[in-house]
């Protein structure tokens, strides 16, 4: 304990050096040139939406009045379509367009559902209010039956209209948390993130609503877990090291993801990522790294490519000594994951990154964040990260 | 004295009805048959039945008929009895009581019944009056067509009849029978009604009855049971005067007459009727009707009336337009003759020689067959009877050493009254040591072969026992090739006798010494019968022993012959079932009927077709590129036809989707478009060879000859909905031989067994527990030849016999239509599954409008609340089942000219709007009608059928585009004339296919003329115009597509081909991405 409190404050050098970069490219406003064969997918106003969804309903329309037989195009969304741009890092949708057509039984009851779904967003557009996938779900339950088809054809309607679910203003109920360092307004309130106690700001589906209004944190740590964010709120980490913790509890849900970008693009600062020493932490990290394949065509405004996988590494197994009885084993399922995650392009682009994982699959363990607690409780905010961020151990 | 014996049993029950109508019915339609085949032989036969005419009986009743001419006629009868009455010239008594009193006279006086002649008079009146009522109502086609009239009528039988009858329910029937066939004359109706008269059995030929059993029975079984007499009218063409007869048969095969010959008037040319009464169980309607039905199906020539005892009519109306063809008078077989047969056949010859005798009676004897089974005979009598005839004279033949030997030879002398010297047989016995020494060695090695003949044939036996048993072809061969060596040996030892024969021959001819004459010998007459009982080729046929007679026979079995010809039997013809039962049954066979076979072909055909026309295109635009474009062509063509060979449309049990990956996987070309117009393709055929129809197929088998019967079989199978199903496993099945139904008897039968023997579950079919196949079918199948009473198990001819070749025919003949049949039947399958697909569809079709409603009216696209949702459900509702995509409809149309479809004008909505309200009626209207006519690609000119298809729109197109001046306001009728008219104008509309092609190319708007072109400009793919459309960027082929309007594969491809050659001229630039060509501008 004398130790800990003997380096109390760690300089966070590398973390800092990072943040200093960052300040002087300033803002280098990186305009994303898509790459040819991608589609472009455009964040709209109310009104630009709704003019789309017009012009679909108008076309359609028209083909019944010539054919009887309505048809309704939008891009693909089957992995062939899904095109990693290597120079932003980022998943993108390629420019196959699939037809479906009302007088065919395998997507009839889609695109009926789909026109359903197109109705609703109408209304929701026109009277400017949102709704979540849950209560869209709930307004027909007959005929989307599960929620996995209404939250397809929510996503379907996103990529027919070229635009991000949240211009449709549909919502996913977010689960995300923050605090930290930051001062935000939603509509009339504004909140400042560092005094909700030892909670957190819950992190609002409805972006739009929300204006950063400053900050003086110095880096973004994002957090896999609720309880490593409790840890790290209880101890005040931003009090001692200027940053904003924000946590998806779990996978991480648009509404974060989005969040997160708009931390990292208005403010500016690095993001260092902190999850489980297992496959699936690493996955969460692409996530908020290039976004996912589901949602590929919302990843310019989902992703944030220069979030750095800070821990835990699976070399900082050996590194922080922790003990054998808390690594667990990797399951059949767990190396089968981590090998399809070594065959993804941006895992081989980054050759850390790749030895990192080939490790944790020579060794056959994973771990938890909690692992660190081995090393008593407070191991993870006083001697981990701050080590970590000085030392510039991160990928 | 009436009582006779029925050489066919006639019992009480149901089938007694059946019976008597089975009994005519044969006879009259053989009657017809036999009329039309006499008359067709003549070159200019005036009163042969035309059968051009289609026949119309729908609202025609005998019955109705009938009863509106007894209404006017009925006065003037009851006039006429009451005048008469009042004049004392009839007798009040009924018509009961004078046969009665007529029958008493008869029995006096024997031969003649003594009426008076004014009773006679009466009675025919009657008889007329009778026949009168069922000819009349068809007097006026009474000449011109076959028809057949059956009444049956009934009555409380009298109780002193029916007393003495066990059986209940007895009552008395009238039946009538008329058949406009080739008549009696005088002297034929004479020999009517006597055993063994019929003229058919005279000849042995296809008929239907051919013994002469079956009339003169029912006739005695009237008689039998009501005591009335038989009443015959007939007439033959050669005849002025009908002949009217009442008669009694009698036991001793003679007729009684109650009614001499007369002659009367007749309505009819040709024609007989007869009327009898009979007692029977009360009549039960499913038996006779079943019968009669089963009769008009196989007899679809000839028109069938029945009037069932209730007035019920049923009416079979001539469908066929051609007459079968008459079979060829038939010689038996020798393999089918049996022993019974040839004594028959012997003892009733006037021909003097055994060759000739057989040569006469038999198919495939000739001459030399006749000689050879002569001298086989002769050859076995010599054996048997131990006497060998020598060139000049005959020798015994002895087994031992110590035997007399007697010789015979003819020599001339002259003895009896005579002077001169004749032949005389002269016996002899050999004395002298060295003769019979020398006969001695000659005649034991004739033993000696003897024993080896029975050795070798012993083998023989073996070896074919062995044959039996072995299972491998080789060794087979090798035993069969050990039998031919004995064979050979056989012929040998054949050879050696004659040798032998010869030797002994010489030895005696010239011998004089050592021979004795017996002058004065006990046995000559036997000796004498001996020699000539050995010679049977000299015997007369009519008196043949019985050691001649068995090895005649024996020799006549044991010689191969040729199978006997097959034009003797005579089928139905597989087309004219088809169309009976289609008619019959009221099926619904679209005319694609015929493509069920064929799809494959047919869309090679189109590739074909198209090919032929690109190559015209290309050689037409760019004659510098031309060769190599035609060879890259071909590679084209095989590309399409490999797709397209490789598809099996036949076997549709796959579903569209695994269709459609399929094609997926064999199509090399990676643009999904050209998939999407392939796979479009397939659909459409699909969808219009699957047509909900019924099914109906019919087989007829080749003649074939088994056993020395030629005949021929044929089925015919019809599945619909409409039939029921069967809850018994005997009603699918009808069987015919010769045309007649066989009702009774059905599970001893061979057809029975054949259709059994069918594994019916491979064609999709349930069956029955006794393997009969079950399901909404009818099963017909025919046996015709002209022996095939020899191939019934009974004189009943009811069942035939188990034959291995007969049944093995009937399941190849069965198996052919079953194939037929699963290909219906997955077909159908797939329709259901299409039509489910229609009414999930359907459901859909609301909530998805009402979406699209609400979003237009509540925002302010283009649309807004102009939008009706009742026409936006109607227009989906009736897209459903119907196949869009332009890109496929240009190529059907190019291959089939008179494809229409049903479509909805586009830019008139109003105008769909009445059209819809008239569709809307049917819920579901989603097949399109099968009104793909046969594929004549080079038929231009239209039926009237199709055009009145059309929409006056449609016609309108039509018309201009072939420059028809029409007026501005028309109606359709008018229009179809004018365009008909045109037809007659141009002949040369009818245009060879490659012109047609030439045009169909052409950059130009398209000429071909038809009402509807999607694609009105061929998007003209050049060089230049691609290097146009090619920029700075890359650009895949879609984009390429896109910017050219190509919207057919074809073009496509060619588009592919293009830049291929541009690449390798360097022309462009060229680079993959995403696993797909993108091409640029240098």
């Amino acid at each position: 304990m004398a130790k800990k409190e003997k380096n109390d404050k760690k300089e966070l050098k590398a973390a800092r050096e990072l943040f200093n970069l960052y300040l002087q490219k300033e803002k280098e406003e990186k305009s994303i040139d898509l790459p040819k064969g991608t589609v472009k997918i455009d964040d709209l106003n109310r009104n630009e939406t709704l003019e789309r969804l017009y012009t679909i309903v108008d076309n359609t329309i028209t083909k019944i009045y010539n054919t009887g037989r309505p048809s309704i195009q939008l891009p693909a969304r089957t992995s062939s379509n899904i095109i990693w741009d290597e120079e932003n890092d980022l998943l993108l949708l390629g420019e196959q367009i699939v037809e479906k057509q009302f007088h065919s039984l395998t997507s009839v009851a889609d695109l009926t559902r789909l026109m359903r779904v197109l109705e609703i967003v109408n209304e929701l557009l026109i009277k400017d209010i949102h709704a979540t996938k849950r209560e869209i779900f709930y307004t027909d339950v007959k005929l989307f039956t599960e929620q996995k088809n209404s939250d397809k054809s929510i996503e379907d309607v996103a990529a027919m209209l070229y635009t991000t679910r949240n211009s449709t203003h549909i919502v996913a109920s977010a689960k995300g948390m923050c605090v930290g360092r930051l001062r935000i307004r939603d509509r009339n309130d504004i909140i400042d993130l560092e005094g909700l106690g030892s909670g957190g700001w819950m992190v609002s589906p409805m972006l739009d609503n929300i204006e950063i209004i400053e900050s003086d944190a110095e880096f973004i740590l994002v957090v896999e877990k609720d309880a490593a964010m409790i840890r790290l709120a209880e101890d005040r980490f931003w009090k001692k090291y200027p940053c904003i913790i924000l946590t998806a509890k779990g996978a991480a849900d648009i509404a974060t993801r989005m969040f997160l970008k708009r931390l990292s693009k208005e403010l500016n600062l690095p993001v260092f990522s902190l999850v489980d020493s297992d496959p699936y932490g690493h996955y969460i990290h692409s996530v908020y790294l290039r976004g996912s394949k589901r949602l590929s065509y919302e990843s310019p405004f989902l992703a944030t490519p220069n979030i750095k996988l800070l821990g835990v590494l699976t070399r900082d197994l050996d590194k922080y000594k922790i003990p054998e009885e808390v690594r667990l084993p990797m399951k059949p399922m767990d190396v089968k994951r981590t090998k399809e995650l070594l065959k993804e392009d941006f895992v081989k682009k980054n050759k850390q990154w790749e030895l990192d994982l080939s490790l944790a699959l020579k060794l056959k363990k994973k771990a938890e964040i909690q692992a660190l607690s081995q090393h008593g409780f407070e191991f993870l905010t006083n001697t981990y990260l701050p080590e970590k961020l000085t030392t510039g151990d991160w990928i | 004295m009436r009582k006779r014996t029925q050489l066919v049993g006639f019992e009480f029950g149901y089938w007694k009805h059946v019976q008597y109508c089975a009994e005519f019915i044969d006879n009259a339609l053989d009657a017809i048959e036999g009329f039309q085949w006499r008359e067709l032989e003549k070159l200019d036969s005036k009163i042969k039945f035309s059968l051009d005419q289609e026949l119309f009986l729908e609202k025609f009743s005998i019955v109705e008929t009938a009863k509106e001419e007894k209404k006017t006629q009925h006065l003037n009868n009851e006039a006429k009895h009451t005048l008469m009455q009042e004049l004392g010239l009839e007798s009040i008594e009924s018509e009961e009581s004078i046969i009665q009193e007529s029958k008493e006279k008869l029995e006096e006086s024997g031969e003649i019944s003594e009426k008076e002649e004014l009773e006679v008079e009466e009675e025919v009146k009657r008889i007329i009056d009778d026949m009168q009522e069922i000819i009349k109502p068809v007097e006026n086609i009474i000449d011109v067509e076959p028809i057949v009239i059956v009444r049956m009528r009934e009555f409380e039988a009298p109780s002193f009849l029916t007393s003495e009858i066990s059986q209940k329910n007895v009552m008395s029937y009238t039946f009538e029978i008329f058949d406009n066939g080739t008549g009696m004359s005088k002297i034929d109706l004479r020999k009517f009604g006597k055993y063994l008269a019929s003229s058919k059995s005279l000849e042995l030929k296809q008929t239907r009855g051919s013994q002469g059993f079956g009339a003169p029975s029912a006739f005695s079984d009237a008689q039998n049971t009501t005591g009335k007499p038989v009443i015959a009218v007939s007439k033959s063409m050669d005849n002025i005067y009908a002949t009217v007869t009442e008669f009694f048969t009698t036991s001793k095969n003679e007729k009684k007459y109650l009614i001499h010959p007369t002659d009367i008037d007749s309505a009819f040319l040709h024609g007989t009727y007869i009327k009898l009464n009979y007692l029977n169980v009360k009549y039960i309607r499913g038996y006779v009707e079943k019968y009669i039905e089963e009769t008009a199906f196989m007899n679809p020539h000839i028109t069938i009336m029945y009037i069932d005892p209730y007035g019920k009519e049923k009416m079979y109306r001539r469908l066929a337009s051609s007459f079968p063809r008459k079979p060829k008078y038939a010689k038996s077989h020798p393999s089918s003759v049996n022993i019974g047969d040839l004594q028959d056949l012997i003892t009733k010859t006037e021909k003097k020689t055994i060759s000739s005798f057989l040569q006469d009676n038999f198919v495939r004897i000739s001459p030399k067959t006749a000689r050879e089974i002569v001298d086989k005979a002769e050859n076995d009598l010599q054996d048997n009877l131990k006497l060998l005839i020598l060139k000049d004279g005959f020798v015994t033949r002895t087994q031992k050493h110590t035997d007399k030997i007697h010789y015979f030879r003819n020599e001339k002398r002259v003895y009896g009254r005579s002077d001169k010297p004749r032949d005389k047989l002269i016996i002899y016995e050999v004395e002298s040591d060295d003769l019979r020494k020398k006969y001695w060695d000659l005649i034991s090695k004739y033993n000696t072969f003897d024993k080896d003949y029975e050795k070798i044939n012993k083998e023989i036996k073996k070896l074919n026992n062995r044959i039996e048993k072995v299972e491998t072809k080789k060794e087979i061969k090798n035993l069969e090739k050990r039998i031919k060596h004995f064979l050979i040996d056989i012929e040998g030892i054949k050879k050696e006798k004659e040798n032998i024969k010869d030797q002994l021959n010489i030895l005696f001819k010239n011998v004089k010494e050592g021979l004795i004459e017996l002058k004065k010998f006990k046995n000559r007459s036997d000796f004498e019968d001996l020699v000539s009982e050995v010679q049977i080729s000299k015997a007369k046929p009519s008196d043949l022993t019985r050691e001649q007679f068995n090895s005649l026979f024996l020799s006549f079995k044991s010689i191969k012959y040729m199978a006997p010809p097959t034009d003797t039997a005579i089928p139905v013809g597989d087309s004219i079932l088809e169309n009976t039962l289609i008619k019959e049954l009221g099926l619904r066979i679209s005319e694609n009927l015929d493509d069920f076979d064929i799809p494959v072909d047919e869309i090679s055909q189109t590739s074909s077709i198209l090919s032929e026309e690109k190559k015209f295109a290309l050689e037409k635009e760019d004659q510098k590129v031309k060769e190599e474009i035609s060879v890259d062509y071909g590679e084209i063509a095989d590309l399409d036809s490999n797709i397209l060979a490789n598809i099996d449309i036949k076997d549709d049990s796959l579903e569209f989707q695994q269709f459609k990956q399929n094609i997926d996987e064999i199509l090399i070309i990676p643009e999904d478009d050209s998939i999407q117009s392939y796979s479009d393709v397939f659909e459409y055929f699909i969808e219009n060879y699957t047509i909900d129809d019924d099914f109906v197929a019919a087989e007829t088998r080749d003649p074939t000859s088994g056993k020395g019967l030629a005949y021929v079989v044929e089925a015919v199978m019809a599945y619909s909905k409409n039939i029921e199903i069967p809850k018994r496993s005997r009603d699918v099945l009808s069987r015919f031989v010769n045309r007649t139904p066989k009702l009774r008897d059905s599970a001893d039968c061979a057809i029975t067994k054949a259709v059994q023997s069918v594994n019916w579950k491979n064609y999709n079919l349930d069956t029955y527990d006794n393997s009969l196949p079950k399901g909404p079918i009818k099963l017909l199948v025919n046996v015709s030849g002209p022996f095939v009473h020899l191939m019934f198990k009974s004189q009943s001819k009811n069942a035939l016999a188990d034959d291995e070749d007969l049944i093995k025919e009937i399941k190849y003949c069965l198996e052919a239509i079953g194939r037929k049949l699963r290909i219906y039947l997955n077909r159908r399958a797939s329709i259901h599954r299409t039509e489910k697909r229609a009414s999930l569809i359907e459901k859909y079709i609301p909530i998805f409008v009402k979406s699209l409603y609400n979003i237009t009216s509540k925002g302010d696209g283009k649309y807004g609340r102009k939008v009706a949702r009742e026409e936006l459900e109607d227009l989906m509702k009736n897209a459903i089942g119907r196949k869009p995509s332009p890109i496929v409809e240009e190529k059907i149309q190019l291959e089939k000219p008179l494809v229409k479809k049903k479509e909805i004008e586009k830019e008139e909505p109003k105008k769909i709007e009445t059209k819809e309200v008239e569709i809307k009626k049917e819920v579901i209207p989603p097949k399109i009608e099968p009104i793909v006519e046969k594929v004549k690609p080079k038929k231009v000119i239209y039926s009237e059928k199709t055009l009145n298809n059309w929409t006056i729109k449609e016609l309108k197109e039509y018309c201009l585009e072939n420059k028809i001046n029409i007026s501005s306001k028309v109606r359709k009728a008018d229009l179809i004339k004018i365009i008909q008219e045109s037809f007659k104008e141009k002949p040369l509309v009818e245009k060879p296919i490659t012109e047609a092609v030439v045009e169909a190319v052409k950059p130009e708007p398209r000429v071909i003329s038809k009402p509807k072109t999607i694609q009105k400009t061929l998007p003209l793919i050049t060089t230049e115009r691609i290097l146009e459309v090619l920029s700075g960027e890359w650009q895949t082929i879609k984009h390429l597509i896109f910017k050219l309007k190509i919207k057919d594969m074809m073009d496509a491809r060619y588009l592919q081909l293009k830049l291929k050659e541009l690449e390798r001229k360097g022309g462009i630039l060229v680079d993959l991405k995403m696993g797909k060509k993108h091409w640029k501008l240098k």
